[in-house]
């Protein structure tokens, strides 16, 4: 569930990027490079998981990879 | 019988009534915050014409506020005996207004952060915009503002010193917001662009009776003067600079202020941008620091070589998103530009990552489509804006919340 509600968030920045949507985020992937985030699109993670599970989850440290995001989920 | 005041479901009140209430004794408490305009300023009035002073306190604050700004329990229960006065005609009764050099009403602003200002204002200051003459004498006016805040009392005071109506739409539903605009001959309106763009939802058809729309308190809305122009075929369109510290100072017809040779050596821009006013175009303040004789208003403009300037935006508006300062004002400028968009607020929400990222409240209108219109803000702003300083996130809400005095909420 986690992983299917993070994914239609990646995919919510995605789309707004005008960049074609994934089918599947797996835990190696990395932000910035893999998805090509930058900082104003890790901003805008951030908040929309804040929104949806409530976390933060740059409060405490860098965040690299789809799996530093799932391991961080209630 | 000359009306002196409607009230949005229609009971009226007449200049008699009113100077029945100003020459008859009584008790009148010396903190002011009826809920009701009419009683409010007629009250204000009543201590002024017999040379009193009182405090002006909006009713929407909470009792933790009130204690807040300093007045002892014993003001807030005290009562001021009036004697009856005698006044020959209207224009005694406005003698006596301007001869009472001793009264003042003390107002709070509703500073935004740390304790609110006490800044108190005599007749002369308080009642230096009104303009009395017999150009005047068929005015009507719209009060759109909060009764207890100064625009509300620039409002009142013009329509009251030539006698004219006063229709409250401050308090109105939309329905009574259509109704009276259409039936009550209304000449003049002074709101916030906020409230005019709540009203053009309202009014259905022209207004034909308007002849002057004044917009204040928020920055100056370039993109709803075509709307209000379709609103109102009849009215100028103006803008005024006002606060509440030295009330209206400069009017222009868009956003280029040109101060008058009465006030230009008084008013000055720092280095950094900010519009100054000298202390001598103010009321008396309790609690600021007046060191070199300058009021710091907050307000961040750009100066022409003629000494005319612009109004940028608040001081504290800037938002810091990733180390660029952003001015959340001018992205709303943009998105009310959107076809579909009826009205916007952008905010800062604080951000791990970026310190802040910006926020946009956006009030669609009621056809729109919500997903193809996030697309289009998104899509234009992008071609308008750095990167920085398009939000990134985008709520659709049915209202924009405002705050009382009718400005939009930034935080």
């Amino acid at each position: 569930m986690k992983k299917k509600a993070l994914l239609e968030i990646v995919n919510k920045v995605l789309e707004k990027k005008d960049m074609p949507s994934i089918s599947e985020i797996s835990p190696e992937q990395t932000l910035r490079e893999d998805l090509n985030f930058d900082s104003l699109d890790l901003a805008e993670l951030t908040v929309r998981i804040e929104d949806h599970f409530g976390v933060d989850i740059f409060a405490n440290g860098i965040v690299r990879t789809v799996g530093d995001i799932l391991g961080l989920l209630p | 019988m000359s009306l002196f005041w409607m009230t949005p479901d229609g009971e009226k009140k007449s200049y008699e009534e009113l100077m029945d209430f100003l020459s008859r004794p009584g008790k009148l408490p010396y903190v002011l915050r009826q809920p009701n305009g009419r009683e409010l300023i007629s009250s204000l009035l009543a201590h002024f014409v017999r040379g009193n002073s009182s405090v002006l306190l909006d009713h929407g604050m909470q009792e933790s506020e009130v204690a807040s700004l300093g007045l002892q329990p014993d003001d807030l229960a005290r009562d001021i005996e009036s004697g009856d006065i005698e006044f020959e005609n209207f224009d005694h009764a406005w003698n006596k207004l301007e001869n009472s050099p001793d009264a003042r009403v003390y107002i709070y602003t509703s500073g935004t952060t740390g304790r609110p200002k006490k800044v108190g204002h005599s007749w002369k200051t308080l009642a230096r915009a009104v303009r009395r003459s017999s150009d005047h004498k068929e005015d009507v006016w719209a009060l759109a503002y909060h009764a207890a805040h100064f625009a509300g009392l620039q409002v009142m005071l013009q329509a009251i010193g030539n006698q004219n109506p006063i229709i409250d739409l401050f308090h109105a539903t939309s329905a009574q917001s259509r109704e009276l605009m259409k039936t009550q001959g209304i000449t003049h309106i002074s709101a916030t662009p906020a409230f005019y763009r709540r009203l053009l939802l309202d009014i259905e058809t022209p207004v034909e009776s308007v002849r002057q729309v004044t917009c204040g308190g928020e920055k100056y809305d370039a993109a709803l003067v075509p709307l209000l122009e379709e609103a109102f075929p009849n009215a100028a369109i103006r803008n005024v600079y006002a606060s509440t510290e030295a009330g209206s100072l400069f009017s222009a017809r868009n956003d280029v202020f040109k101060p008058g040779e009465r006030v230009k050596d008084l008013v000055r821009v720092s280095p950094e941008g900010e519009l100054w006013i000298h202390h001598s175009l103010l009321g008396d303040f309790s609690n600021v620091d007046f060191a070199d004789g300058w009021y710091r208003t907050g307000d961040m403009v750009e100066q022409n070589p003629d000494g005319s300037f612009r109004f940028v935006s608040r001081k504290q508006d800037f938002v810091n998103v990733g180390g660029y300062k952003v001015n959340p004002l001018e992205v709303e400028d943009l998105v009310r530009e959107v076809p579909g968009v009826v009205d916007c607020v952008v905010r800062a929400r604080s951000n791990s990552v970026l310190g802040n990222i910006l926020e946009a409240f956006v009030q669609p209108s009621p056809k729109s489509i919500t997903n193809d219109l996030e697309k289009d803000i998104l899509t234009f702003l992008r071609s308008e804006l750095q990167p920085y300083k398009v939000p990134r996130v985008i709520r659709f809400v049915d209202r924009l919340e405002s705050s009382h005095t009718g400005k939009r909420k930034r935080r």
